[in-house]
């Protein structure tokens, strides 16, 4: 779970490995997006759009996970859309003290006034702690 | 009862894309390089796409001995020229192309499904022989920048396809070789480009 700084808005995302044959190599992902408690937008498969991260060929989740802490470190810029195909667009600003987080979505509409897509303040030490638990994630789902 | 007759038209669909790709394997097994082949292997393919003659492209790859309907192999080249995204030339060398195991999701989102992001839906007009000739063109013969990842090497492709409507879209393809394998595998289908 990733918590705005002033702890109005929560992040969380999921990962699950898939049991069919067919999405060998691929982990299925869903981001959950509360305000003030209550769920505000789920970004996850649909039957016309499933969403898949790489697990084996560039692993995308410890892609994006070394990209955060290298950006909180070096207190620089970190990018990243999925490679297939773009489904979202995710920046991690973290030149100031407290890193600015944006996600954006290709093909479905945020709610009005969703502020992730403009950019949410999260303090480094919730941010790592994000980036941990997801790394965890993914290597339980993996191995 | 619609989920299943969804599943049954998808696995249809999926038995298509293998076995119209498989049609450029035919004379593969029995040699190696050989771009003449391969030139008249895509402009028969393409013949027979124009012509909708999917099933005899089905009925040729079933013929196949040794053809393996899950992976299917598809073609076989020295490596296209490393330019990036280029303009796919039929007569240009291909390379061995087959599914990886992972691929059904991209075939759903990219080609068959209704969504955005489908070919379906990018391409009124046009037609699963259209889409599957440009994307077995385009993983075979088109070239593209080669990366290094820790277990082999990925190669982007990306090609313009005519739209039925008027104007061009950049279709592409992900491919994997893994390390020592002279096959590539046909990841993903990119489609937002």
């Amino acid at each position: 779970m990733l918590t705005s700084k002033d702890g109005s808005l929560e992040l969380k995302m999921e990962l699950t490995k898939p049991f069919e044959a067919e999405h060998r190599g691929w982990i299925s992902y869903r981001m959950t997006f509360c305000r003030a408690g209550n769920t505000e937008f789920v970004f996850e498969s649909t039957n016309d759009n499933p969403l898949f991260l790489d697990a084996a060929i560039e692993p995308e989740v410890p892609t994006i996970c070394s990209g955060i802490r290298n950006a909180i470190q070096d207190r620089t810029c970190f990018a990243y859309e999925p490679i297939d195909d773009r489904d979202f667009r995710l920046v991690v600003d973290a030149q100031n003290e407290f890193p600015l987080v944006s996600i954006q979505f290709a093909d479905v509409s945020a709610p009005v006034d969703f502020r992730w897509a403009s950019g949410v303040e999260v303090t480094r030490n919730d941010l790592s702690s994000f980036v941990a638990k997801l790394e965890t994630q993914f290597f339980e789902q993996t191995n | 009862m619609e989920s299943m007759q969804r599943a049954a038209k998808e696995k249809s669909f999926i038995l298509w894309i293998v076995a119209s790709v498989a049609l450029f394997c035919v004379p593969s097994f029995a040699s190696s390089i050989d771009v003449e082949h391969g030139k008249n292997r895509v402009e028969i393919f393409l013949l027979e796409a124009q012509n909708g003659t999917g099933q005899q492209a089905f009925d040729t790859a079933n013929r196949v001995e040794n053809y393996d309907s899950l992976r299917g192999v598809a073609s076989e080249s020295s490596v296209a020229p490393n330019t990036g995204a280029v303009l796919v030339d039929a007569g240009n060398a291909i390379r061995k192309v087959r599914f990886s195991d992972g691929i059904r999701h991209a075939i759903k989102k990219h080609v068959s499904g209704n969504g955005s992001i489908s070919l379906k839906t990018l391409d009124p007009g046009g037609n699963i022989d259209k889409w599957t000739a440009h994307i077995a063109k385009t993983a075979t013969s088109g070239g593209g920048n080669v990366r290094t990842v820790a277990t082999g090497e990925v190669m982007e492709i990306i090609a313009p396809m005519a739209r039925e409507g008027g104007g061009t879209l950049n279709i592409g393809v992900r491919l994997f070789r893994a390390t020592g394998d002279d096959v590539w595998q046909l990841t993903t289908i990119l489609t937002r480009q």
